[in-house]
C-alpha cells in the first residue's frame, strides 16, 4: 500500500493531516515534516487504529514467545 | 490512517475558547480623527501584518500603516490595530456608540484574515512539498471551503 499524506487547510487556516498507509512509530517522523510545511505547530494528535495494528502484533507476537519460553 | 494531527498556523493566533472578549481600552490608545468617548478593544486572530493589510483591503478598507498600528475604515468606521507583546493585533475602536458593529466588523476582519492564511499555508504546502520530493496526487476543494492536498510519500525526506 502506498504511503500517503493528506492535509487539510480549513477556511480559516487551522490544519488537520492523516498519514494513510504508514504504520507503527514511523508515521511520527511526518509531524516535523507537516508542521515543517505549513509553517504550524501541533496542537493535538491521535492514533488511529492502523497505528495499533503493528504494534498489536508485535505484543501478539511477544505473548507467544513468552509462552513458549515458560512451556520450555 | 495510522496518526491525526491538529496543527495551528504560526501567523494565526487562536481565541482563548473560542469565543472573544471584549475589554474596555485606554482612551489614549485610540486616536482616531471623530474623537474619543468610549474606546474599547477586543483580540483579533492576526498575527501577520501583510496578511492582516491584504484582509483589510479584500474587504474594502482603506489601510494607513505606521510603524507599529494599522488604521482602516471599514463601513465609515475608524478601527486601529496594533500589536501585543506577543504579536497578536488587537482591535481598538472609539465604539461606545457602535460596540455592536465593532465585533460584527471584528469578527469580519478574523474571516477574510482566516482565508488568507489558508491560501498562504496552501502556497507554502504546495511549494515545500515539491522540495520535499512529495507528489501531489488529488487536490480538491470540499464543500466546506476547505481544500484537501493528498501527497504520495517516500520512505525518507
Amino acid at each position: 500500500m502506498p504511503r500517503k499524506l493528506r492535509i487539510t487547510i480549513g477556511e480559516h487556516g487551522t490544519i488537520r493531516a492523516e498519514t494513510i498507509g504508514i504504520k507503527g512509530p514511523s508515521c511520527m517522523e511526518l509531524l516535523d515534516l507537516i508542521g515543517q510545511l505549513a509553517d504550524a505547530e501541533v496542537v493535538d494528535s491521535a492514533f488511529t487504529a492502523e497505528y495499533y495494528d503493528e504494534t498489536t502484533v508485535n505484543e501478539e507476537t511477544v505473548g507467544k514467545v513468552n509462552m513458549k519460553e515458560g512451556q520450555s | 490512517m495510522s496518526i491525526e494531527v491538529l496543527l495551528i498556523p504560526l501567523a494565526l493566533a487562536a481565541l482563548a475558547g473560542g469565543a472573544r472578549m471584549m475589554q474596555e481600552a485606554a482612551p489614549e490608545s485610540v486616536k482616531t480623527s471623530s474623537g474619543i468617548s468610549t474606546a474599547i478593544q477586543a483580540r483579533s486572530v492576526a498575527k501577520d501584518r501583510r496578511m492582516l493589510v491584504e484582509a483589510l483591503v479584500g474587504l474594502g478598507s482603506s489601510v494607513t500603516v505606521d510603524e507599529e498600528t494599522l488604521a482602516a475604515t471599514l463601513e465609515g468606521r475608524e478601527i486601529l490595530f496594533a500589536p501585543d507583546a506577543e504579536g497578536v493585533y488587537w482591535a481598538k475602536a472609539d465604539a461606545g456608540a457602535w460596540r455592536e458593529q465593532f465585533e460584527h466588523l471584528l469578527s469580519s476582519v478574523d474571516q477574510e484574515y482566516g482565508r488568507q492564511v489558508q491560501l498562504d499555508v496552501y502556497r507554502k504546502v504546495i511549494a515545500r512539498a515539491a522540495e520535499r520530493g512529495l507528489q501531489l496526487e488529488m487536490e480538491q476543494r470540499d464543500g466546506d471551503n476547505s481544500i484537501v492536498l493528498t501527497f504520495v510519500t517516500q520512505e525518507t525526506h
